[in-house]
């Protein structure tokens, strides 16, 4: 069995991009950097609000692991109920990463992700784009949030304005006692009672912060707090194209559960901090594409190898 | 653990289907039951007062909305030829064998929930929503994917192009129209992209010009020309027309990854396609009202 590293591989091909190629999009640094030189002024929606419109670039935190929701939480750790460590328990011990098998990676999952993301902001309807081709939308135009909402990977999200910090409000997410849904790329749980609530702001021109806020009484004792800032990438960067494609019958019956090893800086093996490249069996994979190629270690053998030559084929 | 979820697949292959689907209402059965807010497929024809095109901060047509195909029942959806004599695209030599290829050798992409890829979507018999700023667009699809355009005029094509099945893209306006021009497309034959959901094959030389308008606030059209000389012995267009969904309607999270682990149990190619130009998964036949089991798959001795 396999440990899966999905995202792993994601950035390592990302940074394996062969310099040729580097005039297409979405060849470019993965982390951002805010630029030196005066600050210029935050852009404005048609209805005077602040545009998140951009493509964003994580600032990493050093010392701080990503696409761990403790980020912010003394020691690490999240403060559990009892039903959340079983919750737990079940997403490491039987769980495939639900990234892994393509499914779409929830919210405030991909919010903790070390990839970058774009938002197109209009000002009835904003949409946070992905890697691996997912979209979050969110309705902006004052409707109520649904009595009775469908349970969705992303939630069902409704934003609005408190001053310039637009405050986008999400329930009725899918349970990890499902086995398909994860709260962050470290396994923990997210229960369908899960609240989020985003507070974006966008100070100036090149920054966007959030303050999320995760409220699940069913697996959590208390909220818990999450803070994030990006910077604006540079001018021609933009999401690329990226199909997931890794959803094979292979991943499902041959990944082993759990996000593996989490170290004590509370990375899963992948952090910003981390990124040192495997020795991978690239094979007919590129950057624009996963496939289960990709999970194979140089050790496995692999669907793409080819039956050893006869021996008397060997001989002159 | 099974993970098999027959319903999931059959609204799969329902909207994958797509035009046929929409347009075909003899198949009732072939729909399966969406998600109750789930929205409907096909548009209806727009009969009120002509409202004004809006404008973006920049002054141009903004192509914000959520947009759903009109159907001209005399021709068939999902299919790129819904133009050419018999619905049926001028093949070269090599197209021929190529869509030979794609119809016996390839399981639909879209049933494996991979990217669709230009210009199929185009030809798609599903509602798409559009977000459009000044300089960025993006075309969202029900399958919770999206492909994302760059509006300035000032940017080229690379000269080395990375295959892709969106393909790279330049995009400026002409007008009030925006021209979408692409390159780096996959190809059929060594890649799970079809041209449509017929699977007419396309090739890596294929380049596809978009022309979008929107003429009022309820429609969208486009003019498109595919020029794919590997496969085809001339370019050919495409045109159609959406109208705007219901006011506060959006597209929705669609997860098609959950149910496609079974995808290597699907068989090659569109199924059948009828004089109509449509495909239809066995046209003719009354579906039963629940999927069979996998023992009506069974074809050994």
């Amino acid at each position: 069995m396999l440990r899966n590293h999905c995202a792993l591989f994601l950035l390592a091909a990302l940074a394996a991009t062969p310099a040729w190629t580097r005039s297409n999009p979405g060849d470019y640094e993965l982390l951002g950097r805010l630029p030196a030189g005066p600050v210029e002024p935050t852009p404005r929606g048609a209805d005077g609000k602040p545009s998140l419109t951009g493509f964003w670039k994580l600032l990493h935190e050093p010392g701080k692991p990503d696409g761990n929701l403790a980020k912010d939480v003394k020691g690490l750790k999240l403060p559990y109920t009892e039903a959340g460590q079983k919750a737990l328990q079940y997403n490491v011990t039987e769980t495939i990463d639900p990234e892994a098998r393509c499914l779409i990676s929830g919210i405030p999952r991909l919010l903790t992700s070390v990839l970058p993301f774009e938002i197109l902001h209009t000002p009835k309807r904003l949409q946070t784009l992905h890697y691996l081709s997912w979209h979050r939308w969110v309705w902006l135009d004052g409707r109520k949030p649904d009595a009775d909402p469908d349970p969705r990977y992303l939630g069902n999200a409704i934003g609005h304005w408190e001053g310039d910090a637009l405050v986008i409000e999400s329930q009725g997410f899918k349970d990890s006692a499902d086995g398909k849904f994860w709260l962050d790329d470290n396994g923990n749980p997210q229960s369908a009672s899960a609240r989020v609530v985003e507070r974006w702001t966008r100070p100036n021109k090149h920054r966007l912060d959030l303050v999320l806020t995760y409220t699940d009484p069913v697996y959590y004792s208390k909220p818990i707090v999450y803070k994030r800032t990006w910077a604006l990438g540079a001018p021609g960067e933009e999401l690329p194209e990226f199909s997931c494609e890794w959803n094979t019958p292979w991943v499902v019956s041959q990944l082993e559960p759990g996000p593996g090893v989490i170290g004590p800086d509370g990375n899963r093996g992948f952090g910003a901090s981390n990124q040192s490249l495997p020795a991978l069996p690239l094979g007919a994979v590129d950057s624009t594409r996963g496939t289960s190629y990709w999970l194979y270690r140089t050790n496995k053998p692999k669907p793409s190898d080819l039956p050893k030559p006869p021996a008397q084929a060997l001989t002159p | 653990m099974n993970k098999f979820q027959p319903a999931s697949i059959v609204f799969l292959l329902a909207v994958t289907a797509g035009g046929a689907l929409a347009q075909a209402p003899a198949q009732p059965s072939l729909a399966g039951k969406p998600p109750e807010d789930t929205p409907s497929i096909g548009g209806k024809p727009y009969t009120g007062p002509v409202v004004a095109t809006p404008l973006g901060l920049d002054g141009k047509p903004d192509f914000t909305g959520f947009w759903k195909g009109l159907r001209d029942k005399t021709k068939p959806g999902g299919n790129l030829g819904k133009d050419e004599p018999n619905f049926i695209l001028p093949f070269s030599e090599q197209g021929k064998r190529a869509l030979l290829h794609s119809l016996n050798h390839t399981v639909d992409p879209e049933a494996q929930c991979i990217l669709g890829g230009i210009p199929r979507h185009n030809g798609s018999g599903l509602p798409f929503e559009v977000l459009h700023t000044p300089q960025r667009l993006s075309f969202n699809y029900l399958y919770n994917t999206h492909r994302l355009i760059t509006i300035d005029s000032s940017r080229k094509l690379p000269a080395q192009l990375r295959s892709s099945y969106f393909g790279t893209s330049v995009s400026r306006w002409e007008g009030d129209t925006l021209v979408i021009e692409t390159a780096g497309l996959r190809d059929s034959t060594d890649e799970r992209i079809w041209l449509d959901e017929n699977a007419n094959p396309t090739s890596s030389a294929t380049t596809v010009v978009e022309r979008w308008t929107r003429p009022d606030f309820h429609h969208l059209r486009l003019e498109m020309t595919v020029t794919d000389l590997r496969y085809y012995s001339r370019p050919f267009t495409f045109k159609r027309t959406w109208v705007y969904g219901a006011p506060g309607e959006g597209a929705v999270e669609y997860a098609c990854n959950e149910a496609n682990i079974s995808s290597a149990e699907i068989g090659p190619g569109p199924g059948p396609i009828g004089p109509d130009g449509n495909r239809g998964f066995a046209y003719e036949v009354t579906l039963p009202a629940e999927p069979p089991g996998p023992e009506a798959y069974e074809t050994r001795p």
